[in-house]
């Protein structure tokens, strides 16, 4: 049955994609079609990982292809259903979004291409999280690489845009080569190229070969995840595509490399040393810090939320590190909690994230510039998508009582099992971790303060921004039922944590009935019995309701008056309003030993002698890129060294050509001769 | 620190007590008489919002020694405050500037009802020394209607402490 | 058992508002003392709360639904948090939401929302009020759940009542590391609630405000709530930090005669702390605002050291 369904959507998807370029003639034809597909195809999708995850038996289906080395095996297992599910539901929303979304282009782009990739897009991440065969595999993953670079560089008219997709495209590929290196010790170890072979061979792996493996895995899925210092290319990218595919990017793409990560770290390589689990969790908190703070100093909203992904990807490495910590350990059951919170981040910044850059998106489609600082009183103009925006603002700033809170809670719950641990450098990592985390929490909620605000509130800063409209119907569904997702993850938590379980089968030491106690026997409380997000939930509603209406009653004599905000007697103008930048200036400051922040004021005077009467101040806050400063530069400077040194073979010389060849083919067989 | 305290506590009382301002003289009405309700609702919890409107910065510094440890008015639970928002008596010194007729304006309109004026001093209350000059816009009540006026140039502190204690009934007339 | 604990926490949901404005008078009395003036009566926020909300509203045509709804969002979670946290006995009707991080990431969502109205009307009051305030609280989160947390790992669990519960018997804490967090717990407290020498809750000066910026705005009932939500606030953190840090007025709940006694026990101990806060605003100005992360980092390192010494 989910097979058949299965099929039904890679088949719906590739469909959508051939019509959508048959008919490129016509951008509404390509459109309605390319989207009618993708949608068919994710709801497709998410019945099939429905319909699995009530049977719930680990399924491999294998397709034998001519190709040398290549058979499709479709793997199904509880993990596997758990991702398709979150790409299924947050692809079939975006696409709902795009029917409205892609209108803007139909004037100056061709849709087509633009929705064959999109639904490729959508094959390849299906593929990616169900293939069981490494080929098999590498194609899905080189696949999506590729179709999101098309989606990146659509608007490919800017430069920026360009640029920024040829970013994204090498670290893609540097990843990917190390996955092929990290896939060539798996299968040299299990001398097969299925994923099932992996892990029946793993106890075979020297620990040498393992710690390779997984520094490998760490830096091929950190990338596509973007982990602090891989993470470059997110804040180029996210901007530079069109929202919804940011949105894709961000919500589900990344989650990819969280999905191979846990893969990698609990089925190919289950032994896992103490140290990883440390270096997954120090790489988290940094990522998570870092993120969030760089978030702060930025004023392009896309930007803005791209680095939010940077930070919560560090939340979700801190739980699944935690997890691998635990059960280095031998505490199956803390490590349980570990991965389910991971998990749980993962399924919640799906949701949110995707919701706040459909937002973003609706705002720079009717502002025309991701440029934060000439938005403003979009609340008045677009009330739908703000309180859209302000729910998913919340949730991911982790307030009570939304879904973000949920999965912080219980990453903090495992971090704090760590601080009470025998080893003392898990102790200091936990610490560290908690510390990361808490401040994290607060200085996301500064942030959405600041982009919710900013963005929103007060009056608008430009004329586009006053002229700004409610986007479609279709675009404020899609939120809408993602804003409604946002609450029923905080809601339905219990329900959720019991389905999530399933996925700690993955592990050996795990199994379904895991009982989640603590080391000092206080339970977690992740059964139904225990912390009731919906009671929650419904007193905060019904308490804010039931004041609400307590002073409407008790005051309903009494007169509101109407009148201009108070400015010392003053016409106020958006002028005075603060800016995303000034709003964060004081942070900025404050981490100037992280930020490294620079500070340039240019005056401009009536009288340049006098120097009294500016006419306009300009005070421009930036933050440098440090990574490609002391990394990439650098990197890529000893990458063109050592290439200029190997011109000097290319003489072009035919002689000695031959004799390149002479000597290569001397040395094999030298080769050949010692190792038989 | 412990120096402080003792210092503090060694202080003698300062403050004036209330029954010595019983006989000072009545505040002058103005425009219309206040309700009792609003003089109920006042008494006892009152806070100023003051506005110089061009004012020489005399009747300010009397303002000013309201709140020291003598006079201390807010033992009668009066207060001053920054926004007019919060405001329940508008106090107006100096007479008004053209300059600062739209700003007064934009304060009186800025205070929810109900609400008191005050002209404080003389400037206030017909121009004073500045009567008829080309720079003022004349008392305050051409600009807002006033309530009641606190005549003087400037008055002193104990004068502005009883009339407002008259305005609100806290001392029986 | 289950009426009477959902009973009770009704009662402490609506004694800490009740009594919250006498806290506020008392400190402001003391204050006034301490500078040789009579002061206001102790009731006195009582009788502003009274007037304001017998006045009429002015709102700004500039502002949305944010700003007419912010104040009973705050004053909602704050009531909600009233309700959640043990206060002279452990039975709280939603246990488990009985949490430490559960109460800071409820009162995050006043603040937030807070400093959502304070950009609101587009003042540039507001906006810098907002920006304060949010990166005050973001650097405060560190130190106020540092400051917990030592309590939270001695006992293993970030379970209020648990914590509560064992701090009587004062098994794993000890003096240094308790010594420590209390005082981090104060210097959270003062920061959270826009005390010195953080903020000067009486300042008439737009350009030195924190949490005033914000509410410049507001007038009649709105204000009304807002300011007996600051009070509210400021007896919450005093009752956590005393039952946490200052343990002996936690009773049963099924006996009466002791409730009131460690009610009055409680009355007590929070009028000692909010004499403490008025000493400290007597004898000290307000820092600078760049001079504050320092403090807000001690406060964290406090925490970090104290949970450091009860890990091991």
């Amino acid at each position: 049955m989910h097979l058949a369904l299965f099929c039904i959507a890679i088949v719906a998807l590739s469909l959508g994609g051939v019509l959508a370029a048959l008919l490129y003639r016509s951008n509404r034809a390509a459109h309605l079609t390319g989207l009618s597909a993708s949608l068919i195809g994710t709801l497709a999708a998410v019945a099939s990982a429905a319909a699995w995850w009530r049977s719930g038996l680990s399924t491999t289906w294998q397709i034998a292809t001519t190709i040398p080395l290549l058979t499709l095996d479709v793997h199904f297992d509880y993990l596997a259903a758990f991702f398709v599910m979150i790409i299924g539901t947050i692809a079939s929303l975006v696409t709902v979004y795009s029917v409205g979304y892609l209108r803007q282009y139909y004037t100056e782009h061709r849709l087509a291409p633009f929705l064959v990739c999109y639904n490729l897009f959508m094959v390849s991440m299906l593929l990616v999280v169900t293939a069981g065969n490494t080929v098999y595999f590498l194609l899905a993953w080189e696949l999506m690489s590729l179709t999101s670079y098309c989606l990146v560089i659509f608007e490919h008219r800017r430069r920026s845009t360009v640029r920024a997709g040829l970013l994204y495209f090498i670290m893609t590929h540097i990843a990917t080569a190390c996955l092929v290196l990290m896939f060539v010790l798996l299968a040299n170890n299990s001398g097969s190229l299925a994923f099932n072979d992996f892990h029946t061979a793993a106890s075979n792996l020297s620990p040498l070969a393992a710690s390779v493996i997984f520094l490998l895995a760490l830096i091929g899925f950190g990338t596509k995840a973007g982990i602090i210092p891989l993470h470059v290319w997110l804040p180029e990218a996210h901007p530079a595509a069109p929202s919804s595919i940011s949105a894709l990017m961000s919500g589900v793409m990344i989650k990819m490399g969280i999905y191979m990560l846990i893969r990698v770290l609990f089925e190919f390589t289950p032994a896992a040393p103490l140290w990883w689990g440390i270096l997954i969790v120090a790489i988290g908190a940094i990522s998570s810090l870092l993120g969030v703070l760089y978030a702060l100093t930025e004023h392009d909203i896309k930007r803005l939320l791209a680095y939010h992904s940077v930070e919560n990807i560090g939340i979700i490495m801190l739980g699944i590190g935690s997890a691998v910590v635990f059960l280095a350990q031998e505490k199956p059951a803390i490590a349980a909690v570990g991965i389910i919170a991971s998990l749980y981040h993962t399924l919640n910044h799906a949701v949110f994230k995707t919701l706040l850059f459909l937002g973003a998106g609706a705002v720079v489609s009717q502002t025309g510039t991701t440029n934060m600082e000439t938005h403003g009183g979009l609340i008045k103009r677009m009330p739908w998508t703000a309180g859209f925006f302000l729910i998913s603002s919340l949730a991911i700033s982790g307030i009570v009582p939304f879904n973000g809170f949920i999965s912080e809670w219980l990453t903090f719950q495992t971090l704090l099992q760590g601080i009470n641990n025998v080893s003392g450098i898990v102790k200091v990592t936990s610490l560290g971790a908690i510390a990361a985390l808490a401040f994290t929490g607060g200085l996301a909620a500064a942030c959405f303060v600041k982009a919710f605000g900013i963005t929103f509130l007060a009056r608008p800063r430009s004329v586009e921004s006053e002229a700004a409209q409610e986007v479609s119907r279709w675009e404020t569904g899609s939120m809408a039922a993602l804003a409604a997702a946002c609450i029923a993850l905080s809601v339905l938590a219990s329900r959720v944590l019991a389905e999530l379980r399933h996925i700690t089968t993955l592990h050996p030491a795990w199994s379904a009935t895991v009982p989640f106690i603590t080391a000092r026997g206080a339970t977690l409380a992740l059964d139904t019995h225990g912390f009731s997000p919906a009671t929650m939930a419904a007193a905060v509603l019904i308490i804010i309701a039931g004041v609400a209406a307590a002073t409407w009653w008790l005051t309903r004599r009494r007169q509101v008056v109407f009148g201009p905000t108070w400015n010392c007697g003053t016409p106020l103008t958006p002028r005075m309003e603060i800016t995303a930048t000034a709003f964060s200036r004081a942070l900025v400051v404050i981490f100037r030993g992280i930020l490294r922040g620079t500070r340039q004021t240019s005056v401009e005077y009536h009288d340049a002698r006098l120097r009294y009467f500016p006419t306009t101040t300009t005070i421009t806050l930036h933050v440098p890129n440090l990574y490609t400063r002391w990394m990439y530069r650098p990197a890529a400077q000893a990458l063109f060294f050592g290439t200029h040194q190997l011109r000097r073979i290319q003489t072009g010389n035919v002689h000695v050509y031959l004799l390149y060849i002479f000597l290569t083919l001397v040395g094999l067989m030298l080769w050949v001769t010692w190792s038989s | 620190m412990a120096r402080l305290f003792l210092k503090v506590f060694s202080t003698p009382v300062t403050v004036i007590p209330p029954a010595a301002l019983v006989a000072e003289p009545d505040v002058t009405k103005i425009g219309q008489q206040l309700t009792a309700k609003v003089r109920q609702l006042f008494n006892g919890s009152l806070v100023i919002r003051q506005v110089a409107a061009g004012s020489s910065n005399a009747e300010e510094e009397e303002l000013k020694a309201l709140s020291n440890a003598y006079y201390d008015i807010e033992r009668f639970g009066i207060s001053f405050t920054a926004s007019p928002r919060h405001a329940d008596m508008l106090m107006v010194t100096g007479p008004v500037s053209h300059n600062m007729v739209n700003a007064l304006r934009l304060t009186y309109e800025a205070i929810p009802g109900p609400k008191i004026v005050v002209a404080v001093g003389d400037g206030a209350i017909d121009g004073g020394i500045f009567k008829g000059s080309y720079a003022i816009a004349g008392g305050v009540s051409a600009v807002i209607p006033v309530h009641f006026s606190i005549p003087g140039d400037p008055p002193t502190p104990r004068q502005i402490l009883v009339s407002l204690l008259h305005i609100l009934n806290t001392i029986a007339t | 058992m289950g009426n009477l604990v959902l009973v009770s926490s009704l009662v402490q949901a609506a004694l800490l508002p009740a009594l919250a404005p006498l806290v506020v008078g008392g400190i402001k009395l003391l204050k006034a003392r301490l500078q040789n003036r009579r002061g206001a009566p102790l009731w006195q926020p009582y009788r502003n709360l009274w007037k304001l909300w017998h006045k009429d509203e002015v709102i700004s045509t500039d502002a949305s639904w944010i700003f007419t709804w912010a104040p009973y969002v705050m004053f909602g979670s704050t009531l909600v948090v009233a309700a959640l946290i043990p206060v002279i006995t452990l039975s709280v009707a939603l246990p488990e939401a009985s949490d430490v991080l559960v109460i800071v990431y409820a009162v995050a969502l006043g603040i937030f929302f807070m400093a959502l109205a304070g950009l609101d009307v587009g003042s540039a009051f507001g906006g810098l009020g907002a920006s304060r305030e949010m990166t005050l609280s973001a650097l405060n989160e560190g130190g106020l759940l540092f400051a917990i947390l030592p309590a939270a790992i001695a006992t293993g669990t970030t379970h209020l009542p648990t914590i509560m519960g064992s701090q009587l018997e004062l098994t794993s804490w000890h003096v240094a590391p308790w010594l420590l967090a209390g005082s981090a717990f104060f210097i959270a407290l003062l920061a959270e609630n826009a005390r010195y020498p953080f903020d000067n809750p009486a300042t008439h000066l737009e350009l030195t405000m924190v949490h005033e910026a914000m509410i410049l705005e507001y007038s009649g009932k709105r204000l009304a709530l807002l300011e007996w939500t600051a009070a509210t606030k400021l007896l919450l953190f005093t009752v956590l930090g005393v039952n946490i840090f200052w343990p002996g007025s936690i009773a049963n709940l099924t006996a009466p005669l002791a409730l009131l006694s460690s009610f009055l026990v409680l009355l007590v101990k929070v009028a000692v702390v909010a004499a403490a806060i008025a000493a400290v605003e007597s004898s000290m100005p307000k820092l600078r605002y760049f001079r504050l992360p320092d403090l807000l980092f001690t406060s964290f390192l406090l925490g970090a050291i104290a949970i450091i010494m009860v890990a091991l």
